[in-house]
Parts: C-alpha cells; sequence; structure tokens
C-alpha cells in the first residue's frame, strides 16, 4: 500500500495533533491541580 | 464532616464500579495503542524500508522503556496518587502515538518508541493501586479480573481498528493520528469518576464505604498516606496499615514474585508474538489462518481472567497463590503438547493448544491478581511501589523473549521448527510455578503448601495485611 500521507491530508493530521495536545494538557493540568481549571472555567 | 449522598445496592450506582469503569476504559485503551504498532508494522516497515533486524529493535525498545518505568512509576504512583500518574500516563502516550506518525526513518520510529514505552508503563502501577484501595477483599479479585479483560480483548479488535483505518486513508499514520485522539475521552473519565481513595470522593455514600472498608475502618481520618512513613495504623487512611521500606523491599514473596513474573511473562509475550510466523513457517497455514492462532491464546487469557479471579475469591476463600501454581503447570503441560506438533495436524488441536496455553498464562502473577495480592501482603498504599518491582520483573522477559525464541527456531530441510522454543516457554512455567510455591498466602499467612500440609491451619500470628477490610 501507498504511503498516502503528504499535502493536504497532513496539514489536517497536524491540526488535529495540536488540538489533541491541547486538549490533553488542560486535563493534565486540571486533573494534577485538583480541578482548579475547572472550577476557574465554572467561574 | 462532608455530607454524602445516599443512592441503592444497583450494580452501577456503586461508584467503586464507576471508578473500575473509568480505570478499565484507560487499561483498554493504553492496549489498543500499544498493539497496533504490532497490527501496523507490516505498512510501517514497507514504508520506512526497514529490515526484520530493525523491526526488532523497535519492538525491543518499547519492552526496555516498559522496564525501565517501573521503579519510578511504582514509587511516583504511591507518592502523587494513582489518579494524577495514571492520568499522565495516558496523557503523554496520546502525544507519543501521533509523534509515532511523523517520523521518516526506523531510528526516530525506535526513540519514540522507548518514549511511547516509558508513557504507557506508568499506567499498569496506577490502574492496580486504584483496584486495590477500593475494593473489599472479598470481591477485590474479581473486580481486578474485569480490569485486566481490558488487556485480552483490545488485541483481538485491534486489527480491526488499525488496518482498516490505514487502508481507508492511504496511510498507517492516519492510524496513528486517529488512534492518539482516544485518549481525549479516557482522561475525561478519569477526571470524571476516578478519585485516588474512596472517603475522599464526596460521592461515596456512607453505605458504599461501609462496604468497602467496614463500620470502624470507615469512620479512621488517619492524615498520613504513606504506609512507610506512619508510626501507627491510626496515622493512616481506612484500609492500610504501617508497612516499612525492608517489608515492601526485602520481601521473600515480592522478589519471588519478580522472578516468577520474569518467567511467566517470557513464555506469555514470547508466545503471543511468535504464534502467528509459527503457524505460517512450520503449520504452513494461511498468513489469516496463522494469525488467528494467536487470537485463540488473546481468548483463553479473557476467560482465563474472569475464571481466575472468580475462583479465588468464590471458591478459594480470596487465597491467591492457588491460581498462579495452577496457571505455570497448565502452561507447560499446553507447551509441551504444541512442541508435538508438525505440518497437517488438526487446525481444531492447534487452537485448543493456544487456548489451553493462553488461558493458564493469565493464571500468572503478572497476568491476574497481583493487585489483591500485594494489597493484601502489604498494604494498597504500597502496591504501586511493589508492583514496580515485579512489573519491571516481568517486562525484561517480555524483552528477552524475543531474540531467545529467534535463536531456538531450528532450521530443518523441511523449514522452520519452533519445539525448542515451546520446551522454553514449558520450562519458563514449570520455574514460575516452582517460584510460587514458596511465596506467602496472606490470607492463612504461611505458603500455600505449607498450609495444605498442616491441615488447612492458618499460621497462629498471621492477621490479614488488610486490616481495614472485613
Amino acid at each position: 500500500m501507498k504511503d498516502n500521507f503528504v499535502g493536504a491530508g497532513e496539514v489536517v493530521a497536524i491540526t488535529l495533533c495540536v488540538i489533541n495536545t491541547v486538549i490533553v494538557v488542560a486535563f493534565l493540568v486540571n486533573i494534577w491541580l485538583g480541578g482548579w481549571l475547572a472550577a476557574r472555567l465554572r467561574r | 464532616m462532608q455530607a454524602r449522598p445516599v443512592y441503592g445496592d444497583a450494580v452501577v450506582e456503586q461508584r467503586r464500579n464507576q471508578m473500575l469503569g473509568a480505570a478499565w476504559f484507560a487499561w483498554f485503551v493504553n492496549y489498543l495503542d500499544r498493539t497496533k504498532t504490532a497490527a501496523l508494522m507490516p505498512l510501517i516497515a514497507a514504508s520506512l524500508a526497514m529490515s526484520n533486524q530493525n523491526v526488532g529493535w523497535v519492538n525491543f525498545g518499547f519492552f526496555i522503556g516498559y522496564a525501565c518505568s517501573q521503579p519510578f512509576a511504582g514509587f511516583l504512583t504511591d507518592k502523587v496518587g494513582p489518579k494524577k500518574m495514571l492520568a499522565l500516563s495516558v496523557g503523554a502516550f496520546a502525544v507519543f502515538t501521533w509523534t509515532m506518525a511523523l517520523v521518516g526513518s526506523w531510528e526516530e520510529l525506535l526513540i519514540r518508541n522507548v518514549l511511547f514505552g516509558i508513557s504507557q508503563g506508568c499506567e499498569v502501577t496506577a490502574g492496580s493501586r486504584l483496584v486495590a484501595t477500593w475494593f473489599p477483599r472479598e470481591t477485590r479479585g474479581r473486580a481486578f479480573a474485569i480490569h485486566q479483560t481490558a488487556y485480552t480483548i483490545a488485541p483481538v479488535l485491534v486489527p480491526f481498528i488499525a488496518v482498516p483505518l490505514a487502508q481507508a486513508l492511504g496511510s498507517w499514520r492516519w492510524s496513528f493520528v486517529i488512534i492518539s485522539l482516544f485518549g481525549i475521552p479516557v482522561l475525561a473519565a478519569i477526571n470524571h469518576f476516578i478519585t485516588d481513595r474512596p472517603e475522599r470522593s464526596s460521592r461515596v455514600s456512607e453505605r458504599e464505604l461501609e462496604t468497602i472498608f467496614g463500620e470502624d475502618e470507615a469512620r479512621k481520618e488517619g492524615k498520613i498516606d504513606d504506609p512507610a512513613l506512619a508510626t501507627s495504623n491510626a496515622d493512616l487512611p481506612p484500609g492500610e496499615r504501617v508497612t516499612p521500606y525492608r517489608e515492601i523491599f526485602l520481601n521473600r514473596s515480592v522478589l519471588l514474585m519478580f522472578v516468577a513474573g520474569f518467567f511467566m511473562l517470557l513464555a506469555n509475550w514470547g508466545l503471543t508474538s511468535w504464534l502467528p510466523l509459527y503457524g505460517t513457517q512450520q503449520l504452513k497455514l494461511p498468513l489469516l489462518l496463522a494469525g488467528t492462532l494467536a487470537s485463540a491464546a488473546w481468548g483463553g487469557q479473557f476467560f482465563g481472567v474472569l475464571s481466575g479471579g472468580w475462583l479465588s475469591d468464590k471458591v478459594l476463600g480470596t487465597k491467591r497463590t492457588p491460581i498462579w501454581l495452577l496457571g505455570g503447570l497448565g502452561m507447560a503441560v499446553a507447551m509441551v503438547w504444541a512442541a508435538t506438533f508438525t505440518r497437517g495436524i488438526p487446525i481444531w488441536e492447534a487452537y485448543l493448544a493456544f487456548f489451553v496455553a493462553g488461558f493458564c498464562a493469565s493464571w500468572s502473577p503478572v497476568g491476574q491478581l497481583f493487585a489483591p495480592y500485594l494489597g493484601e501482603l502489604l498494604t494498597p498504599g504500597a502496591v504501586g511501589r511493589s508492583l514496580g518491582v515485579v512489573v519491571l520483573g516481568g517486562m525484561i522477559g517480555s524483552a528477552v523473549a524475543q531474540p531467545l525464541s529467534a535463536a531456538l527456531i531450528v532450521n530443518s530441510p523441511t523449514g522452520p521448527q519452533y519445539w525448542p522454543v515451546f520446551v522454553l516457554f514449558a520450562a519458563c512455567g514449570v520455574i514460575g510455578s516452582l517460584c510460587i510455591i514458596g511465596m506467602k498466602e496472606p490470607i492463612v499467612g504461611r505458603t500455600f503448601i505449607s498450609y495444605l500440609l498442616a491441615g488447612r491451619k492458618s499460621e497462629a500470628t498471621a492477621a490479614p495485611a488488610d486490616t481495614g477490610t472485613r
């Protein structure tokens, strides 16, 4: 099978990865700071 | 004192079961993520022009990263708490998964697979400690069995998720990108459903707390979290007892569990990794049929973990070591049987042998019941540190299994012969069982064999380790 991961496909993939990482980091900050982020957002 | 909610006895209403569901989900995605690399390896190898030797190094890198992380992961689990470590592990492997999609050479893949292994390795100690802390002794074996079904289901499902994604989207890299997104719902579940200890969750009812710890113990309000630092049981939270470092690390049963883990995981991972190749090379089966031999072993493991947990809790009165003892011996019998197979053997016989082998391989100190056992031998608050030692042994065995199995395959005029590999796995099962004979059975305070020889009498001085549970 051809490794078809170039051009627009790669841009979409990297965008997804960046969004994924931002959400993951937000969850980690919230869990490690004991719900601090969730409390700030509720305020 | 905080006001606690009131709810019924329904299974889904119990907070500990909701916690178990979230931990199961995390463990399932962990295995989905790690086994996808093997499922996609033919495509990755072609794309990066990798030789078989390169593939071996990449696989080895994962196991070494995983093994190296164990002592630190176990220590941190006990120090910062299982929820934070579970979240850190899931978050880290979700990110490392997508970084692996962007590699340009096999060397890059190797380095990122080592990092991926380190991040994945931080999960097992956290998930195990949660189950040991949240469940009462009588149901701990079954609860942990349910947790462990995740590792048997994910490898069966992964070819139907990772490969179709790669085929539909035109690259193996898309499978990595999309599977990395699975970390988000897992983190949401951890965030919502998991708390380090039941008495610290405002969503646990008084009634459930009493079910977990017993009436008196549930009222304990100890302020020192680390059982190695406390001077009396009253200083500790419910369900914990003072357990100094020397009791954790200079413990005969923990050290024997380390050795048994090495041999039994060597046999387990060696078997499941090499079965497809064995099927094509020695039994001359078509590729698809050869692949299903591994599925038979994983299917055996599924039924093995469930039956082992149930038998330990309900039939053996929460004794854990007899299950492992039988598992090692059963593994040896199944492997000797498999060593006799030649080309033309009925396929049902091969399926049966590898189903039995998988079933027995799951009855091992690194397959099931290890969280209940360590929680009862020591205390739930020391499960992270002690399990870090045990899993380290198991993962070194898994890493060694790959080159050792390859070196034992005999080349004959009719093609490669695997019987020496199966004899090795049989010997591993026997050595594992011999180690388990010397391990203490917490509920009777002595080894299981000496308990039987003494006419089923418990050691007089022994008290159940987890004083808090009923």
